[in-house]
């Protein structure tokens, strides 16, 4: 638009415009009072290679925005992994199979990495580094070479999101290899959970797994309270128990069917218990366990359960019986042993002992009691 | 569209003598102001020469006008009177007072008879200057700025066309603009009255107003600043 200069004062043109309109203008060429010079109203500013650099522009803010957002936004959990030497600890992980966060930890596990920042990291690495530190540590040796793996998907979708090597025998493969660096040859119980049962894991203040080892051990028909799990020794009892074995190798058996529907790789597993001195394959000394997706989740189904797996393993039901005298008279003897160590205070297991029936001939209903898992004295 | 814009017009007035009479008649009025701020005296028809060359001059530039030059007829017009009568007073030797605005350029050798080619930018930009300088006067007499201006000055499109219609109807009004000159004052009553705009519109844009209506009621005077606040139907009508 043109316009005429009518007075200049410091940086600013007063000028009187085409359009009849006063308005002052910053000075860019040097005009004198009374030459026309052109001037752009808002509506000229905005048109045309404006209009399309501003949109243009704005595109590219609104673009940076979203993608810097989404950048910002924390990793989301897609799957949870348990890992029992002693330390226990549970992380999740993300859709890459990459460090989020500890869920859970015990005060060894706490002691153990407290220096470690496993933030963003693959699996592998932080399997790596907790295997490596409880070597370091003397909490894994040639004497306790058990380590239980367990893993569950947060959603059901989950399995399918996860990379295709962040299944059962990739984990096992690392776990082994990084003990062998090591000069170790650890035997890897793994467990696979549903979400489902996963939360009755979380309900009894058990890691994953855990609360596998317990059911599987109870569908053995070895009885065990649940609590116990979390001493080593209880957990390496179980896993050396014959009884749990051919429990094990029954549910692998029938998990191994119900993974014959599945396409994906996930399942396809090799036999779950391998005598460590008959091959070199890297799993060779792995006690493989998954509990199978059809099994009923709700606590209250457990006994049914129970009840067919026991079925199961009626051929031994006679050393069955007998071992669960020797385990019930084992434990009141350590529970009075203890209880007199400690001045006759109550302790964690007697008062689960009051909350815990094991009446295995009928229905029962186990109820987990509230659990400071912080609290608990690891052996 | 301004009557010196219209090309068929102009040849008719190259062309007819008759045309051309009536323009000149149309015209007298623009002829003798321009000789009177010259001459800084009252000129009269019939009784000064100084009329009879400025009426010459005009003529002139009705033959010299092109016009598809961008050019106002009556600011290229008003430059070769203001010419033709310095010519006159150095010929003449005659009141040397009245040697007017232009007297700087006695030195420089007028030729009186400035082509249209000849009267480029910078001698519009020197024009215009002094319509400025004119306006700025004026206005100062109305106790008024550019800087007021630029601040009443109405944005929106709707209300500077209101305002810019209610300027122009009180600068053609032969009974309100002689009060405003009289009074210094916008008889703002009559004004809403003759233009059926709301008081309170008027009253904000009081300010605006009065200063278009000077550029518009005094033609003669703003050939050029009054281009930028007339519509193209008011440019013909002024």
């Amino acid at each position: 638009m043109k316009a005429v200069v009518l007075e200049k004062s410091g940086s600013r043109y007063t000028v009187l415009g085409q359009d009849g309109t006063f308005r002052q203008v910053h000075r860019r060429l040097n005009a004198e009072v009374g030459e026309e010079v052109q001037i752009q109203s808002w509506i000229e500013r905005f048109s045309g290679v404006r209009i399309w650099a501003g949109a243009v522009a704005l595109f590219l803010l609104v673009l940076t925005t979203i993608l810097g957002w989404s950048l910002y936004q924390a990793p989301t959990a897609v799957a949870l992994l348990s890992v029992d030497i002693n330390p226990s600890l549970q992380v999740e992980l993300d859709k890459q199979g990459n460090f989020v966060r500890f869920v859970t930890q015990n005060e060894d596990a706490k002691r153990m990495l407290s220096q470690i920042d496993l933030k963003g990291k693959p699996i592998k690495e932080v399997l790596d580094e907790i295997i490596t530190q409880a070597y370091d540590q003397k909490f894994l040796s040639a004497e306790q070479h058990w380590v239980v793996v367990g893993y569950s998907p947060l959603t059901n979708k989950t399995l399918v999101q996860m990379p295709k090597e962040l299944n059962e025998n990739q984990i096992i493969t690392w776990v082994t290899e990084i003990g062998q660096k090591r000069g170790l040859t650890p035997k890897v119980a793994f467990f696979f959970l549903t979400s489902q049962d996963r939360g009755l894991a979380q309900k009894g203040d058990l890691t994953i797994g855990e609360y596998a080892l317990w059911r599987t051990a109870d569908k053995a028909g070895v009885v065990t309270q649940p609590e116990k799990l979390k001493d080593t020794s209880e957990r390496v009892r179980l896993l050396e128990n014959p009884q749990v074995q051919v429990e094990i190798k029954a549910q692998q058996k029938e998990r191994q069917a119900n993974s014959r529907s599945y396409d994906g790789d996930m399942y396809q597993q090799s036999d779950n218990v391998k005598d460590s001195s008959d091959t070199k394959a890297n799993a060779k000394d792995v006690i493989n366990v998954k509990a199978s997706e059809s099994i009923k989740t709700n606590a209250k189904d457990i006994p049914k359960t129970k009840g067919t797996t026991t079925t199961k393993a009626n051929t031994n039901a006679q050393n069955v019986d007998k071992q669960k005298v020797k385990d019930q008279e084992l434990y009141q003897k350590k529970d009075s042993t203890k209880a007199k160590d400690s001045g006759g205070k109550e302790t964690q297991r007697t008062r689960y002992d009051t909350i815990y029936v094991p009446t295995h001939d009928t229905s029962r209903t186990y109820k987990f009691p509230e659990y400071n898992r912080d609290k608990q004295q690891r052996h | 569209m301004p009557e010196w814009e219209d090309k068929r017009l102009w040849q008719r007035l190259k062309e007819d003598s008759e045309a051309r009479e009536d323009f000149l008649a149309k015209y007298q009025t623009f002829i003798r102001h321009v000789a009177n701020k010259a001459c800084f005296n009252s000129l009269k028809w019939g009784r000064d020469d100084e009329l009879s060359e400025a009426l010459i001059a005009f003529n002139e530039a009705i033959d010299l006008f092109v016009t598809d030059k961008g050019v106002p007829f009556l600011a290229y017009a008003r430059v070769l009177i203001k010419r033709r009568l310095i010519d006159y007073y150095r010929r003449h030797h005659l009141r040397q007072a009245a040697v007017s605005l232009d007297q700087e350029d006695i030195g420089r050798g007028i030729n009186i008879s400035l082509g249209i080619d000849e009267f480029r930018e910078q001698e519009q930009d020197r024009e215009r200057a002094e319509e400025i300088q004119q306006f700025s006067k004026e206005l100062a007499s109305f106790k008024l700025t550019f800087q007021n201006l630029v601040e009443v000055s109405p944005k929106h499109r709707d209300s500077r066309e209101t305002l810019l219609r209610a300027a122009q109807e009180l600068a053609f009004d032969s009974e309100l603009w002689p009060e405003v000159e009289r009074s210094g004052r916008v008889p703002m009553q009559a004004l809403a009255m003759k233009t059926q705009i709301h008081p309170k519109v008027l009253e904000r844009g009081r300010k605006y107003i009065l200063a278009v209506a000077l550029l518009i009621a005094n033609q003669h005077d703003y050939v050029y600043l009054r281009e930028y606040v007339l519509t193209q139907e008011t440019g013909a009508k002024g």
